[in-house]
């Protein structure tokens, strides 16, 4: 269907003189029009999704302008999520509620809607993005061919609920428990209708309430309570004739990123490291250099066997690399560490540094592509392998 | 000193200690504890995020500290000053749920802050002055043992049965701290010493 009738929709689906029969009228002729079959709230949901994506989503990339530069801006990311502790709303998103603090809901979620900076994390990391659009404000609500939101929790699409999210349910319920009561109940109190508790357990636990929805959240923006150890530990479990040095200092390591993405990061890594069959040690550590932390992995006797084109770093890049820097970029900076051999097969102990301050990229559809090249340091630090590092703001 | 106590938001205290104004009297009373308030409180705190603060007491035993006033680096300071010196240390905050104790390199203790300001608070702290076998988890129940003895119960049924790899992954962990605490290899001791300890109550 061509957009001009995806306006012309939208138009009359704003219009408040239409009664109730004309707009499922409209819904109904619109639906055949998109050869939508299912049911009306089916049906419904498309055409919000097509009016509600342009309402709310100015600011991302239309049909016709597929290719969008994305920031690498690190510290505006880590600045973002340390307002989760700052005596700010986002904090009262999964912190428990001090009660004299909003009187009642509505004034919570005024307050909370009020911050607009979540926006600026769209064209610095987009899953990020998605995850607090979903679990704070109102998300695009497209569903894939697999019935799976397309913008929603990467790792968990099960959970499908947030503060305002689906059709109020959680405000209406904290209006009838919360507002003018004597016992109030909070948000965090409510338990999930059935069809929105995910069948098994996300991160080892069974989601029945909005409080735990809250706990895996909270997982989702801080490494926090051993949760980098034990995922650390659990791919440990998975590749067992590798030797794993030092994940015990990661025990009680807490920093504000985006989870998810830094551990996909993670597991390409290993997956890269799985391809050297001949060296079994990685060694992972970290340290703090002024405010930023240094988290390293170093695949212990390994190097890099390709050539590096100082003249083009960019084509140094590739598979694996490509992958990490798209699930990190503005969650870290990122570089590796090796002995390389330039076009005259010179050995250069130096950091390629991918992602960095002045990093630029751009998103081919579904691809991140780096527009800048990498910088290219020589080092005099000790390389005991290909090393991975990823430099956290905190 | 033997416990040093940094609390950057007292007024919590009066909040959630049963006895307000009262429990917030004893508290600073009671000695070998070092409660600083205000800007001193903030000025410390600041010194830990800054991995500058020294630890030069030679008695001090126990850290408690606001979870949420400490950046990345200082609580990875303080994690290292504990390994250290074999200090105890707790951490409280509003926006946890749930209790986390560890023992493995040093004493550890994460909990809410309403489980924390309890009524078992204050004789707590007076017990960890004059008695060097305490165990943290006394903050959180006078039955922590009866009640780890049973959650170990249940985990090592639970495991069995449990197919997801996360959950399987938390139970076991879990199962490995109690251990750590309580010595206990078998179902059948675990089923006695579930006895003497209510019988013991």
């Amino acid at each position: 269907m061509a957009k001009d009738k995806y306006d012309f929709i939208k138009e009359l689906l704003e219009d408040k003189k239409i009664n109730q029969n004309q707009r499922e009228r409209i819904l109904e002729l619109a639906s055949r029009e998109i050869s939508l079959a299912g049911t009306l709230e089916e049906r419904v949901q498309k055409i919000e999704e097509i009016v509600f994506n342009e309402k709310i989503e100015g600011n991302k990339p239309t049909n016709e302008n597929l290719k969008s530069e994305t920031k690498h801006d690190p510290s505006k990311v880590t600045n973002y999520l340390k307002k989760f502790k700052e005596n700010t709303a986002l904090k009262f998103t999964t912190h428990i509620w001090d009660l004299n603090k909003y009187e009642k809901i509505i004034d919570f979620i005024d307050e909370l809607n009020e911050d607009k900076s979540h926006t600026e994390l769209f064209s610095c990391n987009r899953n990020l993005y998605n995850l607090i659009q979903y679990f704070i404000y109102n998300p695009n609500q497209k569903l894939n061919e697999l019935g799976i939101p397309e913008f929603g929790w990467r790792n968990f699409p099960e959970i499908r609920i947030g503060w305002q999210f689906p059709n109020d349910l959680l405000i209406n319920w904290c209006r009838e428990n919360y507002d003018n009561q004597d016992n109030k109940k909070t948000a965090f109190e409510y338990s999930l209708p059935k069809e929105f508790k995910p069948k098994k357990p996300i991160k080892g636990k069974m989601i029945t309430t909005f409080e735990n929805v809250a706990d895996v959240f909270k997982t989702e923006i801080q490494f926090r309570d051993n949760y980098l150890y034990n995922e650390l530990k659990k791919r440990q479990n998975k590749m067992k004739d590798f030797d794993f040095v030092d994940i015990d200092k990661f025990e009680n390591l807490d920093f504000y990123t985006y989870t998810s993405g830094v551990l996909s990061a993670i597991d390409t890594i290993l997956n890269e490291i799985k391809k050297n069959e001949t060296a079994k040690m990685i060694h992972f550590s970290y340290k703090f250099e002024s405010d930023e932390l240094l988290f390293d992995i170093a695949h212990i006797n390994s190097y890099s066997h390709r050539q590096l084109n100082e003249n083009n770093l960019l084509q140094f890049l590739g598979g694996g690399l490509n992958s990490i820097y798209a699930d990190i970029i503005s969650l870290c900076d990122f570089s590796v560490i090796s002995k390389f051999k330039n076009t005259d097969n010179k050995v250069l102990n130096a950091e390629l540094c991918i992602l960095h301050n002045e990093t630029k990229a751009v998103w081919e559809g579904k691809e991140l592509k780096l527009i800048s090249q990498p910088i290219l340091r020589e080092t005099t630090e000790e390389i005991k392998g290909f090393t991975y590092r990823l430099k956290f703001r905190i | 000193m033997k416990i040093l106590f940094l609390e950057d938001r007292p007024s919590r205290q009066k909040q959630f200690l049963p006895n307000q104004d009262k429990d917030v009297e004893k508290l600073k009373s009671i000695s070998e504890l070092f409660m600083p308030e205000g800007a001193k409180c903030k000025s410390i705190i600041s010194e830990i995020n800054s991995e500058l603060y020294q630890f030069e007491n030679i008695d001090l035993q126990l850290i408690i500290v606001h979870k949420s006033a400490l950046e990345t680096k200082g609580l990875a300071y303080l994690n290292k000053i504990c390994k250290e010196k074999k200090l105890k240390l707790v951490c409280f905050s509003g926006g946890t749920s749930q209790i986390v104790f560890n023992n493995e390199e040093f004493d550890f203790l994460y909990l809410n802050s309403s489980d924390f300001y309890t009524e078992r608070l204050i004789p707590f702290l007076e017990k960890a002055i004059i008695d060097k076998e305490y165990n943290l988890l006394e903050i959180t129940s006078v039955q922590w043992k009866l009640s780890y003895l049973l959650l170990a119960r249940q985990i090592i049924g639970s495991i069995k049965m449990e197919d997801d790899e996360d959950s399987k992954l938390r139970l076991e962990t879990k199962l490995q701290q109690i251990r750590q605490l309580i010595d206990i290899n078998d179902i059948t001791q675990l089923d006695k010493e579930i006895a003497k300890n209510i019988l013991k109550k």
